[in-house]
């Protein structure tokens, strides 16, 4: 029997952007995420059911593809390798290349930790985009800290509840144990809601456990040629800690923020958001261009979508002599992420200086 | 890539050297090159720091960001390759500023300004990927197959020596002790290697004429030492933690330690030393700080273990980081030369107009304090080890207090022999050597020992010996110059020379800093040194001849037959 196991127990490889290599079994019937949990490896990953696309990895071998949304597993991307970790079944032995550092991968699982909610505050005038601050409390591993990449995530449940909901983190580790999600309010939304009686109450006493931090996108470290953040809506989460980091760090790579809502009713407000406006006040030439893709008569500035931005400068850039192509980082929706990578593959911008994270239903 | 500067350079290959991908200690490629790019750049600023010096126009300035900048290239210091990019940049505008200082005296003096070519002349590209490009045109094995390894190991022996010349120097430097003639020195070896030259005796003479001022250097640090924090006296070091809130400060700036010091004091935090921070403890100035608490783990080369394990936060101060494991790579900082890529550096705040590489006045520790507070500290459980405290703080002052009572015991026969057994750690198997040699030293011997190999030894009780203890740990590596005053000091009351003294030099080395200890040694004439675990790769068998047949020097062999033949 126990021969059998070891017999259809496929060996899969993975290997991690800084070239650790990670070896697991698969047996029959398991996903390779799930194969690498059990083994003690929680990759960065999310739904678990292939609809985020956060366990999108390189793997070369035979292997099935379970259900799974074109949007987080484009066919074109499939056939050139590409696959949703939680949905790949080996048939045979399986390379898989990651698309995190290993530092991303935790080991054992994933941390969980009690929160008391500090403040839910609107930061747009129509006050549907919210800051949630939130107090950690101390565990043994970080004390009193809360230690996480910019560009990575949060789970949040109810105590003593099921359902969760995934943010990025707004702000930058730190030892206060203060952790910031930007969230826009979703008529019906299940966590909306408990946000919206927060809002109308105030949150005393209120309580979360915060799951994370989890996730692959962040800051590459490969020189000091630009950085240009790409934000949707709420997708300024990760790139405003991004920023934040930047500026504690004293970073010197110069940085543009495109940030695009589609109405200017929805424009976060930097007096709300005032260590994001410090932050780029700090960084030396740092631009924040607010895109409205949807304008009213009242709104000045940038019409049009980020990635209309984003594609006029690279084109600009272009232009020049042996351009410097920036690192581009995008996060929001599906459509605007698919919009800039295209924007920036088709101005020249190499492949793998395009960095991207996809708010997807979970 | 290549680099063959340390000890555990990759000898699995033919061509001995790291040379795939990233080397032993950890450093990638990228950042590897960047460094051979920085350090031609260097040589341009002192092609033009050693002319305009000449012309009583000195940059002494710029000669101090050599040290540092030549600091950040040595083993285990800094692998951030967007540092080196920075540091590349800043140094070509250094040499602008040089060579407009030059030229401006040449003009006023009437004299032909030269145009030195090669360093002084290279413009570093805009972009890493181009500087690369440019990297693989500057590494240390350039010109190999014209002028051959013989020529290329010892451009590599006055590099690398120089490289710990400045480290010491920049250590010496934040004390406030310079020497503008350190700086010409600097600037002349440099400009020598960037002549690219092929004499072999010439080459010779440079390295030991870096040794000699190596002696300077460790002259100056040690006046920046025993000036600023008093002079070390024998000291009982606690290896056990107290419970409580925690800070590890590492490598071997004093300074930063005592900022440390004079920054939790009050707050409840428990200050340790880690590695060559040992020998702090023994300074009046520092040990009176009653929160600082001991000395905690081993060697550098334990450190992931040891750091994992420490509960608070955790200070790299100098030479020797390794790759920061996930477990504490949140508590872990750098300051000074050091960096890690994904590390926290503490240093000057974004935006601060101060120069690169600068250091006036102490560094603030406020993230590190602040991480310190926030993490759980040691408990009750953890302070209820049982190690046995070191006793180290056995400097040229303690050890010549007792040099009647030492000169006695000699001529009645109770001290037969003098060892002196130091140098860096490392993991290599072979550095059991030091263990199995220092161990078996008879108990009519004094073992002197000092730099980090001391964790090889320094938990074992080897008693006393006319009533002075057996094992004397001198301090950290650059303490090598109080080693040498004892040994001088010995001499003369023996009437004799230190090579006829009954005393035994068995050495560790490891990184650069070493490589310069090593040349002063040499440089002062003292013969028959052992050198392990194994010799430098850089040195080509024709070399290693040289050494021999000039200074006796040979590597460590099985630790009974060498003891014996120190004996003998």
């Amino acid at each position: 029997m126990t021969s059998d196991v070891l017999t259809d127990t496929l060996p899969v490889t993975l290997t991690t952007t800084d070239g650790v290599r990670i070896d697991v079994g698969c047996a029959p019937g398991t996903d390779v995420l799930a194969a690498a949990a059990e083994a003690g490896y929680v990759l960065p990953s999310l739904c678990r059911k292939g609809t985020c696309g956060a366990c999108y990895a390189t793997v070369e071998g035979a292997h099935d593809v379970g259900p799974h949304s074109a949007e987080a597993l484009p066919p074109g991307a499939a056939a050139d390798g590409g696959a949703l970790l939680c949905r790949t079944y080996p048939r045979e032995p399986l390379a898989v290349a990651l698309r995190c550092e290993d530092s991303r991968i935790i080991r054992g699982s994933i941390p969980e930790r009690g929160a008391g909610v500090v403040a839910v505050e609107p930061v747009s005038p129509d006050g549907r985009t919210v800051r949630v601050r939130l107090h950690l409390d101390p565990d043994d591993v970080s004390g009193a800290g809360v230690e996480f990449e910019p560009g990575q995530f949060v789970e949040v449940s109810l105590p003593g509840q099921e359902p969760r909901r995934a943010y990025s983190l707004a702000n930058v580790a730190n030892w206060d144990g203060e952790v910031e999600l930007l969230v826009r309010l979703q008529p019906g939304g299940w966590f909306s809601e408990v946000l919206e009686g927060w809002l109308a109450t105030g949150p005393a006493g209120a309580r979360l456990v915060v799951h994370g931090p989890q996730g692959a996108f962040g800051l590459r470290e490969n020189g000091i040629r630009p950085r240009w953040l790409v934000a949707g809506g709420t997708g300024l989460a990760p790139l405003a800690s991004m920023v934040r980091r930047m500026a504690e760090w004293g970073d010197p790579q110069p940085v543009r923020l495109y940030l695009g809502v589609t109405t200017a009713a929805e424009l976060p407000d930097l007096a709300l958001l005032p260590e994001l406006a410090e932050a780029l006040d700090l960084l030396p030439g740092a631009v924040l261009e607010p895109c409205v893709w949807r304008p009213d008569g009242t709104w000045t500035g940038t019409a049009g979508t980020p990635v209309d931005a984003l594609a006029r400068d690279l084109a600009v850039l272009g232009g020049t002599a042996g351009p410097e192509w920036p690192d581009v980082y995008v996060c929001g929706p599906p459509a605007l992420v698919d919009a800039a990578c295209a924007a920036a593959a088709a101005a020249g911008v190499p492949a793998d200086q395009v960095h991207a994270e996809k708010y997807l239903p979970a | 890539m290549f680099c063959f500067q340390c000890e555990q350079t990759d000898r699995s290959l033919p061509l001995l050297g790291c040379q795939v991908d990233h080397g032993t200690c950890g450093k990638d490629e990228t950042t590897a090159d960047l460094q051979d790019l920085l350090i031609h750049v260097l040589q341009g600023v002192a092609q033009y720091g050693t002319r305009a010096r000449a012309l009583g126009a000195p940059d002494d300035a710029a000669a101090d960001f050599v040290l540092y900048a030549m600091f950040t290239t040595l083993t285990n210091v800094n692998f951030t390759a967007t540092r080196f990019v920075q540091l590349v940049t800043e140094a070509a505008k250094v040499r602008d500023r040089v060579r407009a200082t030059y030229e401006a005296a040449a003009a006023a003096q009437g004299v032909t300004a030269e145009a030195p070519a090669g360093p002084a002349a290279f413009v570093p590209a805009a972009t890493m990927d181009a500087m690369l490009l440019q990297a693989a045109e500057v590494g240390v094995r350039a010109g190999a197959e014209t002028v051959g390894d013989d020529v290329v190991g010892l451009r590599a022996l006055v590099l690398y020596g120089l490289k710990g010349v400045c480290a010491y120097a920049h250590h010496a430097a934040v004390l406030g002790q310079t020497d503008p003639a350190v700086f010409a020195a600097v600037e002349s070896a440099l400009d020598f290697l960037a002549s690219a030259p092929t004499d072999v005796p010439a080459l010779l003479e440079r390295s030991l004429e870096l040794g000699r001022v190596n002696l300077r250097v460790m002259e100056l640090l040690d006046a920046g030492n025993t000036g600023t924090y008093g002079t070390p006296e024998p000291t009982a070091v606690r290896r056990v933690p107290l419970p409580g809130k925690a800070i590890l400060v590492s490598g071997h700036d004093l300074r930063d330690l005592a900022a440390i010091l004079e920054q939790t004091k009050d707050l409840g935090i428990n200050v340790y030393t880690h590695g060559e921070l040992l020998p702090a403890h023994a300074y009046p100035l520092l040990k009176a700080y009653p929160h600082l608490a001991g000395n905690y783990g081993g060697a550098w080369q334990d450190q992931q273990v040891d750091f994992a394990r420490f509960p608070g936060a955790i200070v790299m101060t100098s030479n020797c980081i390794i790759e920061p494991q996930p477990a504490y790579r949140s508590r872990i900082f750098t300051t000074g030369p050091v960096g890690w890529p994904g590390v926290r550096h503490i240093g000057p705040a974004a935006g601060s107009s101060a120069p690169i590489g600068g250091h006036e006045g102490p560094t603030d520790f406020r993230l590190a304090v602040k991480a310190a507070l926030a993490l759980p500290g040691f408990t009750d459980v953890d302070a209820a080890g049982d190690l046995e405290p070191f006793t180290i703080g056995f400097g040229r002052d303690a050890i010549l207090g007792a040099a009647d009572a030492v000169v006695q015991a000699v001529k009645d026969g109770a001290i037969t022999h003098f060892f002196l057994v130091g140098g860096c750690d490392g993991a290599a198997p072979g550095r059991n050597y030091y263990t199995d040699f220092t161990t078996a030293t008879p108990a009519d011997t004094v073992v002197m020992t000092l730099g980090c190999a001391k964790f090889r030894f320094n938990d074992h009780d080897f008693g006393t010996v006319a009533g002075l203890p057996r094992l004397l740990d001198v301090g950290q590596c650059n303490d090598s110059y109080s080693a040498i005053k004892v040994a001088v000091a010995l001499a003369e009351a023996f009437g004799c020379e230190v090579n006829d003294l009954p005393l035994s030099l068995v050495l560790s080395w490891f990184e650069q800093k070493a490589a310069a200890v090593l040349l002063t040694l040499l440089a002062l004439g003292i013969r028959d040194i052992k050198l392990g675990p194994t010799l430098p790769a850089f040195l080509t068998p024709a070399l290693v001849g040289v050494l021999v047949e000039q200074f006796a020097l040979a590597p460590v062999g099985d630790p009974a037959a060498d003891l014996a033949e120190c004996l003998a």
